[in-house]
């Protein structure tokens, strides 16, 4: 029986270890806090209006940015060879490129204080990989009156982006006359054969362009010829989903795409 | 016998022992039992948000657990939602199917429970367990232990609680590194600790299916998401070999991705990560614990029926019969079936209901009672629905025709297109000649058997550069052809055989016919007033003020808005920009505690994007409601 006694032993300990109601809890020194200053008002007015059955729009994400961190990107952005782009290291040991925090340091300080940013600082930040701060600086400097060695430089980044981003980006430099119209419609043709997500992103922003019919036949045209033999047929069809959702919006009628009327 | 008996007992004790420390890792079970996690014991003044275990009977919790699901999740992954009938929209049941078994996999559906004053924890009220991160105790000691603080404490002593019976409880994991329903880590995603979302269960489901989608976080840009793995099964992760497929030996070209895309996307939200080596771990290791764990809770949705959804719903409800719609067509899959959505709809319509608010003209008509319509061929409806067979007729480009908004203005969710739409009611004078109704609409014939005519893709001949572009020829008499575009020199028409195409119309081998009876005969009224999509409006140009409570449209006046999350210029930044005169509906209006004025938008344009934006960047063009 003594045989018993060690198992025995540990399942009692095992059951005060993975109960939290057993737990017994020792007594300390802290005293009780003071009484509730909970605001009814205060939840009332600020969590309950939050809720996101009635109105999704009011979900928040409050976001804290640290003072060291602000500290450090001002020192960087002000030094000479301040390296945006060097990768934090990871526990992992895998490359991260990701900034982290910093970008939200980043984003508030073009927001609020992106025409303090000289134009380098500007095309700096264009290459750190984060969206938002792409889309941010990208902003500034279409905003910006830029020379024309500039503005081929600015293209040229834009032309390195993917997807979502470049997508977005080539909207707003089209916005900006960063581009002729034909020569925005020529690169979204190429950026959208180059791959499937580009395509994707640029196809749900179509209307937005404000194409005419002969510019969005051609896309549908060129979207057709590289990705109508694909094999996945359902992203297929839910690219041809989402052009045909844009001629509805544009009220387009007859646009051909495969060997189908949108 | 004695050592037989020892051997035994010592073997029983030995597996009961085992399973008390294997429970809790490998084998959550797929009820609605609360288990092992830790729980901070909110003050009763508290107000949570959401359905709580032990206070809402198990169907009740289930069913408002399951439709905040659903209407997140079909947010999400709408944009691969084709609703014309020979769809099969296999990733959007899928990922409905992954919003729904991934929170029970990592909580089983946990989130708040309602429960004894007993059970109240010092140690972890008190943030003095030593296991709690210094990540989350810095973000659970500001907003919940700060006596200081506008809101006081609300994570109290234990004793505080002495004279009362039943406390509100909110759960993390039992290491403390996970949070709340989705069971996030407070490194990664500390917000999910803010009031908004740890009280706020329907924003916390919100969240985390939108990391499970598109692995964004507000720091971080995220890839690999659900959306991400899809788009990349025969790319990026060819490797995880979707095509082979455990759920059924049945074979397919297609169909046979669905089940791994959903273990992949959850071992790509379970280690934060989407490399190849994460994202195919199950591939890798069909054994692997983790990754088989969580196929226990897919399968006892989609195989065994034994998860709380099959459980819990009740039998007659909305939601139960959603439920079985979504299994039923993700099972269809695999064993063939059509589409069935029928409640699915109609619950989400109901939230489209709840979720958009009812646009009222006030008494003393404040839009601007002229308007131009730019949009070229504007569409009369003759009711608040834009189904063809609703269609009146078409107010060319260029015309300046007076329009006068009438009362009330419409948004109904259109299942068709799958995106809300807002429809205006106006008055078009009488006998306008850029009016166009169908009932004056021609057919197209042809004269004789002798000619015939080319039917194209594209209004014109093909060019240099382009294959022919001649789809048929007609030559056949008997085949007539309604015109429902017109281009230049042609016409694009829908012929009685039911084909489309384009041909030229200034020749000598057709000619017109009106076409009288094909128009609806309700169209015209005493008013000759019509719906158009507001869309279709164009050069709002008063510039008024608005309240709050009021909606209005407007549209930037600069080049270029952003629209974020919050009121505030520290908000998160959804990414999302609307351009100098793009017209949007103003929701609702705020004020951030710099004193700032911001409008809730959401864009009139295919993408529907909504959020906040500074009212210094708005016009008001029309007030919609008082």
């Amino acid at each position: 029986m003594k045989k018993l006694l060690i198992p025995l032993t540990l399942i009692v300990i095992a059951s005060y270890m993975f109960s939290d109601d057993n737990i017994v809890i020792p007594k300390n020194n802290i005293t009780k806090l003071l009484p509730h200053k909970v605001q009814r008002a205060f939840f009332k007015n600020h969590v309950s209006q939050q809720n996101t059955v009635t109105n999704p729009i009011h979900q928040t994400a409050i976001l804290e940015i640290r003072k060291t961190t602000s500290q450090q990107l001002i020192n960087c952005l002000n030094s000479s060879d301040c390296n945006l782009n060097k990768a934090p290291s990871n526990k992992r040991g895998y490359s991260n490129k990701e900034l982290g925090p910093i970008h939200l340091e980043l984003e508030k300080r073009i927001s609020l204080n992106g025409d303090q940013l000289s134009d380098e600082q500007l095309f700096a930040l264009l290459n750190v990989s984060n969206t938002n701060v792409f889309l941010l600086s990208l902003e500034q400097l279409l905003a910006r009156d830029i020379d024309t060695e500039a503005k081929s430089e600015l293209k040229e980044e834009l032309t390195q982006q993917s997807s979502e981003v470049f997508a977005q980006g080539l909207l707003m430099a089209s916005k900006f006359k960063l581009f002729k119209r034909e020569e925005a419609f020529a690169l979204l043709n190429s950026k959208a054969k180059s791959n499937f997500s580009t395509a994707f992103s640029l196809t749900k922003k179509l209307y937005n362009f404000k194409p005419s019919r002969i510019e969005f036949t051609e896309v549908a045209n060129n979207l057709c010829g590289q990705y109508g033999k694909m094999q996945d047929k359902e992203l297929f069809n839910t690219l041809r989903g989402n052009l045909k959702k844009q001629a509805n919006y544009m009220n387009l009628e007859g646009i051909y795409f495969c060997n189908q009327f949108l | 016998m004695n050592y037989f008996f020892n051997k035994l007992v010592f073997s029983l004790l030995f597996i009961i022992f085992s399973m008390q420390i294997a429970l809790p890792f490998y084998a959550i079970p797929r009820d609605l039992k609360v288990y092992r996690p830790r729980w901070f014991t909110f003050s009763n003044e508290v107000k949570t948000i959401g359905p709580a275990l032990q206070r809402e009977s198990s169907e009740e919790y289930t069913r408002l657990i399951f439709r905040k699901i659903i209407e997140s999740a079909d947010k999400l992954a709408k944009e691969f939602y084709q609703p014309t009938e020979n769809s099969k929209n296999h990733t959007y049941y899928s990922f409905l199917i992954a919003a729904m078994a991934v929170p029970l996999h990592e909580s089983s559906l946990n989130h708040f429970r309602y429960t004894s004053a007993k059970n109240c924890i010092d140690d972890n009220n008190q943030m003095l367990h030593p296991r709690l991160q210094k990540s989350a105790k810095s973000i659970l000691t500001k907003y919940y232990r700060d006596e200081h603080s506008n809101t006081g404490v609300l994570l109290p002593n234990c004793d505080y609680f002495n004279d009362q019976d039943n406390v509100m409880q909110a759960f993390s994991s039992g290491d403390f590194s996970d949070y709340g329903f989705m069971q996030l880590n407070s490194y990664y995603h500390g917000h999910m600790l803010y009031p908004e979302y740890y009280l706020n269960l329907y924003n916390s489901i919100e969240y985390g299916a939108s990391y499970l989608y598109n692995a964004k976080t507000p720091k971080r840009r995220g890839n690999g998401g659900f959306r991400h793995i899809r788009q990349q099964i025969d790319g990026e992760y060819k490797e995880c070999n979707f095509r082979e497929n455990p759920y059924t030996d049945k074979q397919g070209l297609n169909e046979k991705i669905y089940y791994r895309l959903i273990i992949a996307s959850w071992d790509r939200y379970n280690q934060g990560n989407h490399r190849v080596k994460s994202v195919c771990r199950y591939h890798f290791n069909p054994e692997n614990k983790f990754s088989s764990g969580f196929k226990r809770a897919l399968d006892s949705i989609v195989l065994n029926d034994s998860s709380p959804f099959n459980k819990y719903l009740p039998a007659d409800s909305l939601e139960r019969q959603a439920f079985n719609e979504i299994l039923h067509n993700f099972k269809a899959i695999y064993n063939g079936g059509k589409e069935k959505n029928t409640a699915l709809r109609e619950l989400l319509n109901q939230t489209v209901k709840q979720t958009t608010p009812e646009f009222k003209l006030p008494e003393r008509n404040r839009i601007s009672p002229t308007h131009e319509i730019a949009v070229h061929n504007t569409v009369l409806y003759k009711n608040a629905k834009t189904s063809l067979e609703n269609m009146c007729g078409t107010i060319d480009i260029g015309s300046k025709i007076e329009l006068k908004p009438l009362d009330e203005i419409n948004a109904f969710y259109n299942s068709e297109t799958g995106s809300i739409e807002i429809l205006v009611p106006v008055r078009v004078p009488k006998h306008s000649q850029y009016t166009q109704f169908f009932q004056e609409q021609p057919q197209i014939i042809l004269k004789n058997n002798n000619n015939y005519m080319n039917v194209r893709s594209n209004p014109g001949k093909a060019q240099e550069s382009e294959k022919d572009n001649t789809l048929f020829k007609w030559n056949d008499t008997s085949l007539s052809g309604k015109l429902l575009q017109k281009e230049n020199n042609y016409g694009f028409l829908e012929f009685s055989d039911g084909r489309k195409g384009w041909v030229q119309l200034k020749t000598t081998h057709i000619e017109e016919e009106l076409i009288k009876q094909q128009a609806p005969v309700d169209c015209f009224n005493e008013d000759n007033s019509f719906y158009i999509k507001l869309n279709s409006l164009n050069n709002l140009n008063t510039n008024l003020e608005i309240k709050s409570g009021q909606i209005a449209i407007g549209y930037p006046n600069v080049d270029v808005a952003r629209v974020r999350m919050t009121p505030s210029l520290n908000g998160e930044d959804t990414k999302k920009r609307v351009y100098a005169n793009q017209p949007l509906i103003i929701l609702d209006s705020a004020i951030d505690k710099d004193n700032r004025l911001w409008y809730s938008i959401k864009t009139i344009d295919p993408e529907q994007n909504s959020g906040w934006t500074s009212a210094e960047l708005i016009s008001i063009g029309a007030v919609l409601s008082e």
